[in-house]
């Protein structure tokens, strides 16, 4: 691009940026597209803090329905309890028969 | 509207277009640049608490003036636009007028940060950094330079706490916030919710904030585009660009708290400038103020207009205080192409004249 294209751009340009920058800032400062876009951010605000809660809730019951460790672990030693009460009822039966 | 679609048209169709691709390419590279440019001016962190540090910048002069100053920038903005690059330094001007200068880094909000108050800011973070330099220093009252929102912190704190400072600057703070700026505008209760977006968002993200201040004058990066084409080959506005990108992309998320108080209890309801700001139920009175002060506004500013920053010189009661309006922008008076002779030589001379004698 040579300086004389350049310069007739930059002359253009700002007389562009000048006149969107004007027309822009009538725009955002209109109360009705402001009040438009006020209504818009808190819609979408208030759909993400009900999908927040939405997967919290469904976060904490999957939580709950799922066993805790301490309910494992105390699962673990009732499996426990039960395989050394089957041995020692097998062990007594076998007593019993050698008598 | 449609004429002037039509004008970018034309305006892309005559060489726009491959100027925009060369600007848009280069965007990485340009903040990388700004990366090893910026707040280059020797420091040393003298205090942290959590992301807060707080700098001490080598003195220049083999004995500095008594009585140092601190810097307070903005709590979302870097704080090193005041440290742009070796050329472009207010801080550097500064330490040439013989200032101990100290320099405080929020650093970035983090989750953590959501449920800090306003209030704590100014007693919490802010109070013990003070403390920590008026110790460091040996001085009972120090300087207090607050540039932007950190202008109005420092003004907030000044009332507060009168005897622990000496003198205070509000460079471009803005006081009254009821005016025809664009962010008076835009967060208006009747449109802006501030409650729903903390108790949504949390921290507001700097991504956010970055869009907002886009979108005042999104037309302008058209130009940008065409400086960073026309001066790609001279270096030092490569390096300045390079350093005004970085910093302009590289906004801190605004704590949760803090921002629904700055926004309802200044945007919205204008408290400060009415006596009704209160600080831990405490009313804050600008009228109440007596330390020596300075403030600076620029006409140009579209961030804090300058009859809302020099009323703060209206308002208080110093017998010693000045108003110094400048012909610039809110970012190019600190950075500009003038700052070297319109801000720095005025803020050096008369901090100068306030910081007592040159250290023994």
């Amino acid at each position: 691009m040579n300086d004389r294209l350049s310069t007739d751009l930059r002359r253009d340009l700002e007389a562009w940026e000048q006149a969107a920058a004007a027309q822009w800032d009538r725009l955002t400062r209109s109360p009705d597209v402001l009040r438009r876009l006020g209504n818009q951010l808190s819609a979408s605000l208030t759909s993400r803090q009900r999908i927040d809660a939405l997967m919290q809730r469904a976060f904490l019951q999957t939580a709950a329905a799922r066993p805790s460790s301490r309910e494992l672990e105390r699962l673990e030693q009732l499996e426990a309890q039960v395989a050394r009460l089957v041995a020692r009822i097998e062990r007594l039966e076998d007593a019993l028969r050698d008598e | 509207m449609n004429n002037l679609m039509q004008q970018w048209g034309a305006l892309w169709g005559s060489g726009m277009a491959r100027i925009w691709q060369h600007y848009t390419q280069a965007q990485d590279s340009i903040r990388e640049q700004g990366r090893a440019l910026v707040g280059q001016t020797p420091a040393q962190v003298v205090y942290t608490e959590g992301r807060l540090r707080l700098l001490h910048y080598t003195p220049r002069t083999p004995s500095p003036l008594a009585v140092p100053l601190l810097c307070i920038p903005s709590l979302i903005n870097q704080y090193y636009i005041m440290d742009l690059t070796p050329e472009r330094s207010l801080v550097g001007a500064l330490l040439d007028h013989g200032i101990d200068v100290y320099m405080l880094d929020w650093g970035a909000a983090a989750e953590g940060d959501r449920h800090r108050s306003f209030d704590e800011y100014i007693t919490g973070l802010m109070r013990r950094a003070i403390g920590f330099v008026r110790q460091h220093s040996g001085q009972p009252a120090i300087a207090l330079l607050g540039y932007c929102m950190g202008g109005m912190m420092s003004a907030l704190y000044t009332a507060l706490y009168p005897d622990e400072i000496a003198s205070l600057i509000n460079l471009a703070g803005p006081i009254n916030y009821h005016d025809d700026g664009i962010y008076s505008v835009w967060t208006r209760a009747e449109w802006l919710d501030a409650d729903l977006l903390v108790d949504t968002l949390g921290n507001i993200p700097g991504e956010l904030l970055n869009t907002t201040f886009n979108l005042v004058r999104p037309t302008g990066i058209a130009l940008q585009a065409l400086d960073y084409w026309e001066r790609r080959d001279d270096p030092a506005f490569l390096r300045r660009f390079a350093a005004m990108q970085l910093w302009t992309s590289d906004t801190s998320a605004f704590p949760g708290e803090a921002f629904r108080k700055y926004i309802k209890d200044c945007y919205q309801q204008n408290r400060l400038i009415a006596g009704r700001f209160t600080i831990h139920d405490r009313p804050i009175d600008l009228r109440r103020i007596t330390t020596p002060a300075l403030t600076i506004a620029a006409r140009r500013d579209h961030i804090a207009p300058w009859e809302s920053v020099a009323v703060f010189h209206d308002l208080i009661a110093s017998p010693d205080k000045e108003l110094l309006v400048l012909e610039s922008g809110h970012i190019g008076m600190v950075v500009g192409s003038s700052a070297s002779t319109q801000l720095w030589p005025r803020l050096g001379q008369w901090l100068a004249a306030r910081s007592g004698p040159p250290r023994t």
